[in-house]
């Protein structure tokens, strides 16, 4: 039988179990979260196999750093934290020279699209390339906001500054990933 | 409030609904202030193309990555006397990670055509060996085993290894299906969702990765298949309620017809509630609303 997602503990719930040493609940934790987080590397990297990689070691860090979850604190921060430790890890090590310059990995469809899927697939091409332009502070940031369903007070304490800050960041990544995308898009 | 205030607030109502009195503040600024209207209107549509950006689907390879990896942590926990959190079936799970796909995973970590290719070429070498000792196809191995005319405990080791065989054409079917149905190619992903459907409706991670790739593949052809070798699992309430889900979220409309006459033909007094709610759904397509008012008229 498929598993039923809603006859389940919350995240905090089972990351508290895990910290308190049953390890076997990091594989539910894995579940929920581990196509989200591919996502997150994804357009952040533009790499399917660094962002495969870079999950693995989230979760390594999840099992490293266990006894640092507050059990009343939420998952979701905690766990892009973590995130963003491992890819700075992996830049200290490798650098982002390696990193596609611009354009995303993506399945190549072979079978011919309707007239409106294939717009919908150049239009969603264009912006993640033009997400992979944006300088990558404020593509974080934006990924952060847009996809991370954290709100913008976690994104703060995860950055280190003021709300109003990200805010202000926020806007300015919206603003000129606007610009890259109508720019890619000939709309310019 | 001045266009500099307007802009902090339309940026935290991209991903927070304003409380009244900012809404309102911000609503009166937007209806008095050209520019910041004009500013409003491109930042919701750029930030909705990003919610319109499809999700992409990691390689099944990496679920057994992670099994493999949370292993020695789990031995190491059973090993220093942990509690029995660690037995059961989720640990089960976890050795079975580490185990056949684990070892192909780290003998072959990034090489999913080769992990595919060995697989199948295992899987022949199997079955011709199978064969030669008269041990049939895999379907009927269970039969043979029962009615071999092997007695005693020769018969009971026959009967063993056969399960065993069994047991790993299946775990080797498994593999090449989730090995292929993540390939860039959409005729490789095709000819996995045709090992899915051998690997019939009982293989939950194959049945999972079917429904994953009906979600989110891009190929409209290669959805189509999935729809057809997800039929036989239509009796799980899960997978029907992801097929009725479907149904709504699918763009394209020969994928959604194809589900609904499914449902229809397989399960019409199950579906046939849901699918009439569904009819009242703005978001679904006038083409699809209308074969679906039709089939229910008429079945």
């Amino acid at each position: 039988m498929v598993r039923d997602p809603k006859a389940a503990a919350s995240d905090t719930e089972l990351m508290a179990a895990v910290r308190d040493g049953d390890l076997v609940q990091l594989g539910a934790l894995f579940e929920r979260h581990h196509v989200g987080l591919f996502n997150f590397f994804l357009r952040l990297t533009g790499s399917r196999q660094l962002s495969e990689d870079l999950v693995q070691e989230a979760f390594i860090r999840i099992l490293k750093y266990r006894k640092s979850f507050h059990p009343q604190a939420e998952f979701r921060p905690w766990l892009y934290q973590l995130a963003r430790n491992a890819v700075a890890a992996h830049f200290r090590k490798h650098g982002r020279d390696h990193l596609p310059p611009g354009e995303p990995e993506e399945r190549v469809c072979e079978s011919p699209l309707a007239l409106d899927e294939l717009q919908r697939a150049e239009s969603a091409r264009l912006l993640r390339a033009a997400l992979l332009r944006l300088p990558y502070e404020r593509r974080e940031v934006l990924l952060l906001s847009r996809f991370g369903e954290l709100r913008y007070d976690q994104i703060a304490e995860l950055l280190g500054c003021s709300a109003g800050a990200v805010k202000l960041r926020v806007h300015r990544a919206v603003r000129q990933l606007r610009e890259i995308f109508d720019g890619l898009a000939g709309r310019t | 409030m001045n266009c500099n205030d307007a802009i902090e607030l339309l940026t935290e109502a991209l991903a927070e609904p304003l409380n009244g009195r900012a809404a309102a503040d911000l609503a009166a600024h937007l209806a008095a202030c050209d520019a910041c209207r004009a500013e409003a209107a491109a930042m919701r549509r750029i930030w909705e193309e990003l919610e319109r950006l499809p999700e992409e689907i990691p390689g099944e390879e990496m679920r057994q990555r992670f099994a493999a990896s949370l292993e020695p942590y789990l031995e190491a926990a059973a090993s220093r006397g942990g509690s029995g959190r660690t037995d059961g079936p989720r640990r089960a799970l976890a050795s079975l990670g580490a185990g056949l796909e684990g070892w192909l995973e780290r003998w072959l970590p990034r090489r999913p055509l080769a992990q595919a290719g060995l697989a199948a070429a295992t899987l022949v070498v199997g079955l011709l060996i199978g064969s030669l000792h008269g041990f049939g196809l895999p379907s009927r191995l269970g039969g043979m085993g029962r009615a071999g005319g092997q007695g005693g405990a020769a018969g009971d080791d026959g009967h063993g290894e056969i399960h065993a065989l069994r047991d790993e054409v299946r775990s080797l079917s498994r593999l090449v299906t989730l090995s292929l149905l993540k390939q860039d190619s959409a005729s490789e992903r095709l000819r996995g969702v045709s090992f899915g459907r051998e690997a019939g409706p009982g293989d939950e991670r194959v049945l999972q990765a079917l429904l994953d790739t009906l979600r989110h593949d891009p190929d409209v052809n290669v959805r189509l298949a999935a729809v057809d070798a997800l039929a036989p699992a239509l009796g799980q309430p899960a997978v029907r309620g992801q097929l009725l889900q479907e149904v709504g979220r699918q763009r394209s409309p020969m994928v959604q017809i194809a589900l609904i006459d499914l449902l229809l033909a397989r399960d019409r007094a199950g579906s046939r509630r849901q699918l009439l709610d569904l009819t009242a759904s703005p978001s679904l397509d006038g083409t699809v609303r209308g074969y679906l008012r039709t089939r229910l008229a008429t079945s």
